[in-house]
């Protein structure tokens, strides 16, 4: 018959389905890409990009405006308040990071301390 | 084939055909039910953390190592873990058992207040302040200096802004230098139509989310068709595993701080100012003539996110002369990490580095 053994018998449809969609996957994304190339689209996305930030720009100035008046904080006092708390809680990392170095009440192993294996390895050929 | 034969081989392509099927039922419902998978566990101790920049030493597992220690600088979209997927997926991990002694330069997101960082923080602060802690831990002055992607770009502009480094090997992955030649992203971001001023003034930080679909359209229907592959092969737990690794860490992108996307869109994207030799920063203009420490580029033949014409004229500005491109069979990220890296990448850069750690 002359068929090879390691062929199936009958075409594999899993395969057949398989090899479609890699076939489906790199012809869509070469499509989309040419039409994404273009100069039309870029102006559309951007002009898309624009518009939405425009809405989000209004949209935030008139709550920050209504929560003003409910007497809240907006989104501009939390940011500066987690600032706050950011360099407090960075001052307090450098205040413990000196206090363990000026004492030895140390929680764990000092990494100065910690066993390192010698740097003289050599690449295999040069041993 | 005799017909028994022919009966026998069908009757197995049916039986596997309907074990895999049952198979995807019922690994397929544990799939969806289970927790994101662990990632990045090679030990490691953070070293050094400031702000959206953080440090890591990994402990080394080799009797002795190398001389000089690495110091990898990881992309700024993405999570570092990518160099350390999962056991036996692990970059990282084969970097410590060859016997070098690794640090990351990694990134989490940055706060709203890090909206002013720009490119020139990243280069002339983050990175040297890194070195600088690098050498005080090693106790070591020299170091190699290995960047993928951006970080590659951040590695370049470094060192060729302070050619007197104590950098003394510079390998770089998938690393852009002609910003003409990044396909889409050029296309996007062309002036006549892209305000980034607009765009940075008005969010801050440029959100993760806006950085994820702009990779994703790269390749629009990459995702759907991923999500079929990974159905076809639920059977497969080495597959499944391996996809859902990498689907966290492409999932996992990072915000950008706003004035470093507006630095990166003016310098690089619209003026090209690396391969133009117009860009400055911090006063001093970048000039990658200026490297001239030993310098490995490794790209990928089939980068969609960094195509080759992006990253090939890198090799020739480098003013080293000990200096090399290769090109290896892969994508963006299966250069880096996978089966294909294990084979190509890895055991490339170990003959490279070795000679050159001593």
């Amino acid at each position: 018959m002359g068929r090879c053994m390691s062929k199936p018998i009958v075409p594999d449809p899993a395969e057949m389905f398989r090899d479609m969609l890699g076939k489906w996957e790199k012809a869509s994304n070469e499509m989309a890409n040419t039409a994404m190339q273009s100069s039309e689209f870029g102006r559309a996305l951007h002009q898309m990009t624009n518009a939405s930030l425009a809405v989000q720009n209004a949209t935030s100035d008139a709550m920050a405006k209504l929560l003003l008046g409910m007497n809240l904080p907006s989104r501009a006092d939390l940011l500066s308040v987690a600032a706050q708390v950011q360099a407090v809680d960075d001052r307090l990392a450098r205040i413990e990071a000196l206090l363990l170095q000026s004492t030895s009440a140390t929680i764990a192993t000092p990494r100065t301390t910690m066993p390192r294996p010698p740097r003289t390895r050599k690449p295999a050929a040069t041993k | 084939m005799s017909s028994a034969a022919s009966d026998a081989s069908m009757a197995a392509q049916v039986r596997a055909t309907v074990d895999r099927a049952i198979q995807r039922n019922i690994k397929g419902l544990g799939h969806f039910g289970s927790p994101a998978p662990a990632v990045g566990p090679t030990p490691r101790d953070l070293i050094h953390a400031r702000g959206t920049m953080q440090l890591y030493h990994y402990r080394p597992v080799a009797d002795e190592i190398y001389r000089v220690p690495i110091l990898l600088v990881m992309a700024t979209t993405n999570r570092g873990y990518i160099l350390d997927l999962a056991p036996g997926q692990s970059f990282v991990a084969f970097l410590i058992r060859q016997g070098y002694d690794v640090y990351m330069l990694d990134w989490v997101p940055p706060t709203p207040a890090e909206s002013h960082l720009r490119l020139e923080t990243y280069v002339t602060d983050f990175i040297p302040d890194c070195i600088a802690k690098v050498q005080a831990d090693s106790g070591e002055n020299d170091i190699s200096l290995l960047g993928y992607c951006m970080g590659g770009v951040l590695s370049v502009i470094y060192q060729a802004l302070h050619a007197d480094s104590p950098v003394i090997n510079l390998a770089t992955f998938t690393t852009p230098v002609n910003f003409k030649g990044m396909g889409l992203f050029a296309a996007w971001s062309d002036q006549r139509w892209f305000d980034v001023d607009r765009l940075v003034d008005s969010l801050g930080n440029v959100p993760a989310e806006i950085i994820l679909s702009s990779f994703d359209m790269l390749r629009p229907v990459s995702r759907i068709a991923g999500n079929i592959r990974l159905w076809d092969n639920m059977w497969n737990d080495e597959f499944v595993k391996s996809y859902r690794v990498l689907e966290r860490w492409g999932n996992d992108t990072l915000p950008l701080a706003g004035e470093y996307f507006r630095d990166t869109t003016k310098m690089l994207l619209w003026d090209n100012g690396l391969l133009e030799g117009t860009m400055v920063i911090g006063g001093r203009r970048v000039d990658i003539a200026n490297i001239t420490v030993p310098f490995l580029h490794v790209v990928a033949e089939h980068d969609h996110i960094v195509p080759y014409e992006a990253s090939s004229p890198l090799v020739k500005m480098v003013g080293s002369a000990d200096k090399e491109e290769v090109v290896l069979k892969g994508g963006h990220v299966s250069l880096i990490a996978g089966a294909n890296a294990q084979k190509r990448l890895w055991p490339r850069l170990d003959r490279w580095l070795q000679e050159r750690s001593l």
